[in-house]
């Protein structure tokens, strides 16, 4: 009986501990993405919700077979995403409230792609933003990202 | 003869301290894994040039005495050996538990875990660790099964085939476990394909050691009997498992000895390499070698139990510190002695090349290592009292030396539940 | 580039896009590996085979590799170690701990009393034991010859770095930061010489070989091994090479002369 007294009172404690952290923590900011200059390779939309299946499908592809002229690259996302500072140093794009940080943080996932990989532009050459209406028409949706898209309605802020 | 198994009550202060103790020091092992994998592991004493450490040896360690420790299972249900029947359960539940623990330890250890489905999703069949994921878990399934037709009675006639079974999977097992070093070409220790069978002759050694300990502690602490038969048994196997180790490490070195180009690392091993050849000689020849033999072969007058018991107890312990030893030495020692990019030539480099490379263990992988094994007492003290795994009884009228039950009485009649 | 499929798509992109149903095509293929590999383990264990390596699995005309010519490398100079470390962003200090693509060995014959300075490197083998050891494939061989590591899934066992015999393979065994866009390197995982990838692929030599070249040494030669016209297959065929521990039959793509 005492042990099962016990097990309530410690239940209990858990609860009003949690309840406690949930209130303090408060809500987390509904994340300000800046629009990047140019073009995107897809959608907003699309892009919002298939990135990483995009870049995990085109990883295959370029580290282990050599096919490094595709859009999806990790370091145009970079190029194009990372803001700069006033005196032009680029910030890393998971800084917190930056474009991959903020959005991360607002749906809790986590972002562990700049754990290897540089979060910051090159200073110059590899990586340069696209421009130009050439590319979006290029890259229509493809039919597979359709179909998802429509099997998940509502988009998110 | 029935045998009868009762669960243990577990209600004693010391029950509670050992499971206590156990979950923190496992719990500790987690706390070191995360500081490992939240700093890198520069904060071990692993780096480039000792790149498996404390957490491997004691890893290697568990694994090779998991699929030994199912040796006594197998004695009773593949060769029919009824004394080691009532033996069984435990020894199954043993093999299992140690096996979770070597896991622990590798899986923690990982510099990455988080990317372990990648092992599942593209497997590489040329990989000695990828046969070894899918022998380590169906190890574990397979014994499982093998626990349930023992402990179930309707199925106890079926145990003779998953015994079998489980016999064969331990065998390739251990050559797998092996082969991660004795397939390695590169490295001047490793690279030979007598690893293997003295893995496998290892395995029954530790196996045994470590059965003997847990049994005659258990047995002990519960004020349940075992007979001289029994005990005077189990001295001569370990003796013979302990001898067999022997020879095979004379075979390696012997061979190794005679090839010019592999004195230097037998020198290194043998004479000039500091702390391993003391721990060779010291620790795995004398401690775990001839300390034991000595024990367990010296005729106890009258078979007094109390004596058996004591040497059986003292051999087995002096076999697991020497096993600690000989996994040290083979681990540590085979990756200190320098590659050899030039036989022959003397190298130098700003990257230690041509150096004996010094391995300082860390607590951090310390404690990781050591929790492997808090986990293996962990899972056993939990199985113990929530299931009937060991007999009530292993006096000498128990037990049966010469007469082979039919296998329906196999580890029947478990007073299952009946906590007295 | 000699892969048909890589050249077709980059006559593609280098148009601007006038070949939409080519990449479209490209794209469902790439969202339907995505989703097979999310969804069926079980059927992509079996399939792998097929949709992994693939055509591009066939022998490749292309294997990129390197001349070292120790008479020619000058003892004392650690240009194409120092190139290296710069162009990939690991650090100068030889910490036990710390990542070495490349370095600069001395050997010498202690009966003859001769002596040679040279780098070495990963020797990118064609039967590489860091390919065979790795449990799931995050060490492997690219249809060029380049060994690589897919971080994505490495683990961190390290059994590369026993298996290696040429001490070529790291472990990152700290939190990096400012890493090159060419070079991803993350704690946790091992690492190796890439034969600067990047650059090979945009048409410009590996770092260490313009660094060599800069000095003014030229003991380090870089080209396809397959094509018999290549400067390094002419050149290995004229004078007497070997690889290190050709004995354990690697096959290593790095040529030395003169040791």
């Amino acid at each position: 009986m005492r042990a099962r007294a016990g097990l309530w009172a410690v239940l209990a404690v858990v609860v009003a501990l949690s309840g406690v952290w949930v209130a303090h923590r408060g809500r987390v900011a509904v994340p300000a993405i800046v629009q990047a200059p140019g073009h995107c390779v897809l959608k907003t939309s699309v892009m919002r919700r298939t990135h990483m299946q995009l870049l995990r499908a085109v990883r295959e592809e370029i580290v282990r077979h050599d096919v490094r002229d595709t859009r999806f690259r990790l370091t145009h996302c970079v190029a194009c995403h990372a803001q700069r500072t006033s005196a032009g140093r680029a910030i890393p794009v998971n800084a917190p409230g930056q474009f991959c940080a903020s959005c991360h943080a607002y749906v809790g996932v986590r972002l562990d792609c700049f754990d290897c990989h540089a979060s910051v532009p090159a200073p110059g050459g590899v990586g340069t933003p696209l421009k130009g209406g050439a590319v979006q028409a290029a890259f229509r949706m493809p039919r597979a990202l359709r179909a998802s898209q429509a099997a998940a309605p509502g988009g998110r802020p | 003869m029935k045998v009868a198994y009762r669960e243990i009550e577990g209600h004693s202060a010391g029950y509670w301290l050992a499971v206590i103790v156990c979950g923190l020091l496992a719990a500790a092992g987690v706390a070191a894994a995360l500081y490992m994998r939240a700093e890198g592991h520069h904060v071990s004493g692993m780096n480039n040039q000792i790149v498996w450490g404390m957490p491997h040896v004691f890893a290697v360690f568990l694994i090779v005495a998991a699929s030994g420790a199912l040796n006594v299972a197998s004695i009773a249900s593949v060769f029919g050996r009824a004394l080691y029947k009532p033996l069984a359960r435990l020894s199954a539940l043993l093999a299992v538990a140690l096996l979770i623990g070597g896991l622990w330890n590798l899986v923690l250890d990982l510099g990455r875990p988080g990317h372990l489905l990648a092992a599942v999703l593209y497997p590489n069949f040329r990989s000695i660790f990828a046969w070894n994921i899918y022998l380590y878990t169906g190890f574990l399934v397979i014994v499982g099964f093998y626990l349930w037709f023992m402990m179930e009675r309707r199925l106890n006639p079926h145990t003779h085939t998953v015994g079998v079974l489980a016999f064969l999977w331990r065998l390739v097992l251990t050559t797998g476990t092996g082969s991660i070093f004795g397939f390695l070409a590169a490295r001047s220790a490793y690279d030979s394909a007598v690893l293997a069978p003295l893995f496998i002759l290892t395995s029954f050694a530790f196996g045994l050691a470590i059965f003997v300990l847990v049994l005659l502690g258990g047995f002990k602490a519960l004020a349940r009997p075992v007979g001289a038969r029994l005990l005077t048994r189990l001295r001569s196997l370990l003796a013979v498992f302990v001898a067999a180790v022997l020879y095979f490490v004379a075979v390696y070195h012997l061979t190794n000895l005679y090839m010019a180009g592999q004195r230097g690392v037998e020198s290194f091993m043998l004479v000039t390499g500091g702390l391993f050849p003391w721990l060779f000689w010291g620790g795995q020849v004398f401690v775990g070698g001839i300390v034991p033999l000595w024990l367990l072969l010296r005729p106890v007058p009258g078979a007094d139990g109390a004596a058996l018991r004591r040497t059986l107890m003292l051999g087995a312990a002096a076999v697991v510190a020497g096993g600690f030893a000989q996994m040290y030495v083979l681990i540590i020692g085979g990756q200190s002695y320098p590659l050899q990019m030039f036989p022959g030539l003397i190298v130098k480099s700003r990257f230690y090349d041509g150096v004996v490379h010094t391995y300082i263990p860390q607590w951090p992988e310390t404690v990781l290592a050591l929790s492997g094994v808090a986990v293996v007492a962990l899972i056993v003290l939990i199985a113990l009292r929530l299931l009937p795994f060991l007999p009530v009884s292993l006096a000498d009228d128990v037990v049966s030396v010469h007469g082979v039950h039919a296998p329906a009485a196999e580890a029947e009649g478990a007073p299952t539940g009946a906590r007295t | 580039m000699s892969d048909e499929s890589q050249k077709a798509v980059s006559v593609g992109a280098e148009d601007g896009g006038p070949e939409p149903d080519a990449l479209r095509r490209r794209l469902l293929k790439l969202a339907g590996a995505a989703v097979a590999l999310t969804l069926a383990p079980g059927v992509t264990v079996l399939a792998r085979d097929l949709v992994v390596k693939g055509p591009r699995g066939r022998k490749s005309a292309v294997r990129y590799g390197l001349l070292i010519d120790a008479s020619a490398c000058k003892s004392g100079c650690d240009a194409c170690v120092r190139a290296c470390q710069d162009y990939n962003g690991l650090s100068h200090d030889p910490g036990p701990d710390n990542a070495q693509w490349i370095r600069k060995v001395t050997i010498t014959n202690p009966q003859t009393g001769l002596s040679r300075s040279f780098p070495v490197m990963c020797q990118h083998c064609e039967n590489a034991a860091c390919v065979d050891v790795c449990p799931t494939g995050a060490s492997f061989r690219r249809p060029d010859g380049i060994v690589l590591v897919d971080k994505h899934r490495c683990i961190g066992c390290r059994y590369c770095l026993m298996a290696c015999p040429y001490k070529a393979r790291s472990f990152v065994a700290r939190n990096v930061e400012d890493q090159k866009p060419w070079a991803p390197r993350g704690k946790g995982t091992a690492e190796g010489c890439t034969m600067c990838v990047e650059r090979v692929e945009a048409g410009k030599l590996p770092a260490c070989v313009t660094a060599c070249q800069k000095a003014g040494h030229k003991a380090m030669m870089f080209g396809n091994l397959q094509d018999p016209k290549s400067a390094i297959a002419q050149r290995l065929s004229e004078v007497a090479t070997t690889t290190i521990r050709a004995d354990l039959g690697l096959l290593p793509s790095v040529h030395y002369r003169g040791i």
